[in-house]
């Protein structure tokens, strides 16, 4: 039998908010008062400082960054700097990855491995770089290796938290006020980039589920978040 | 009574892992369960959790020290 999981959808949603959510949401998992769900959102433009953050991976100045409609914020989350806006795809698992996959590095091909199935479906070569996180691919106006979707999880009490960004049509000026995750010599594309026709954000999710349920043998259904709140 | 704080297994074949932090001082006062410390690789962080409720009594290892899956990296007296 399928494990079964819930997904919420946020919609177009502030950073903040949807933290707050997701922290909400991994407490009622951990105390297995709510299934382990998968949460999607789309954020306004943002740039998060994780604890890793080194100063130099910021480009911009605050007042720069007012200017082109980018907020700006420290977060709680381990690693370097990232950006999320509009047009961008975000997933954050929330669930016991141990009952699915036999550690968490496993936890973590296995997510890799639903975006590059997802890409194929829009028939975009996906692949990992060795040393490298996340989900690349070779531009096809460039030639060159960028990366189109970031990844970084968290586990606390069993249960993860953060997830996934895919580059769906975002404007990617808005990453050239920072060298996301500190690396310096590759950029960061799209699947519209790419060549991939317009979609939208809840195509991809739909896409997404499907490819996940496909990896993780798990039977996933939409819930709603005033379900969680009214409890 | 001492309680040992190791660093849980977090992965299969995994061996160390970088103690990104203490989320608690010496002195502190925690409940078993609590994170009390963020161990991290490049896409992993992973949240080490008090093993009894006491104070923390003693740090083994540092922020940004390398640390073996095993490792006792502080103390809490009970």
């Amino acid at each position: 039998m399928k494990k079964e999981l819930a997904w919420i959808d946020l919609g177009l949603i502030s950073y903040e908010d949807a933290f707050v959510i997701q922290e909400q949401l991994h407490e009622n998992c951990v105390a297995e008062t709510w299934p382990d769900t998968l949460l999607f959102q789309e954020n306004h433009p943002i740039i998060t400082l994780g604890r890793g953050t080194h100063e130099k991976n910021l480009l911009l100045t605050p007042a720069d960054l007012l200017d082109l409609g980018i907020a700006l914020t420290a977060v709680s989350r381990g690693g370097d700097i990232s950006y999320h806006g509009n047009g961008q795809f975000i997933v954050s698992p929330i669930l016991h990855f141990d009952h699915y996959v036999k550690g968490a590095h496993q936890y973590v091909r296995c997510l890799e491995q639903v975006v590059i199935n997802l890409l194929a479906h829009y028939q975009l070569n996906g692949k990992r770089i060795k040393g490298r996180s996340g989900v690349w691919v070779t531009e096809p106006g460039t030639g060159e290796d960028k990366k189109i979707s970031a990844l970084g999880i968290a586990v606390s009490h069993g249960v993860t938290l953060h997830g996934m960004s895919i580059n769906v049509n975002p404007n990617l000026e808005h990453f050239k006020a920072i060298i996301p995750c500190g690396i310096e010599d590759k950029g960061i594309t799209s699947m519209a980039v790419c060549g991939c026709p317009p979609i939208t954000l809840s195509d991809l999710r739909d896409q997404f589920i499907v490819a996940f349920d496909d990896m993780f043998g798990t039977q996933t259904a939409k819930r709603t978040i005033d379900e969680i709140e009214s409890r | 009574m001492k309680y040992e704080i190791a660093i849980p297994e977090f992965a299969e074949g995994a061996e160390e892992i970088n103690l990104r932090q203490w989320l608690v001082a010496i002195g502190d006062t925690v409940k078993k369960g609590d994170n009390i410390a963020e161990a991290a690789t490049d896409k992993i962080s992973i949240y080490i959790e008090s093993p009894a409720d006491g104070v923390l009594s003693a740090t083994l290892a540092a922020e940004d020290d390398r640390v073996l899956v095993g490792q006792i990296i502080g103390e809490i007296e009970g």
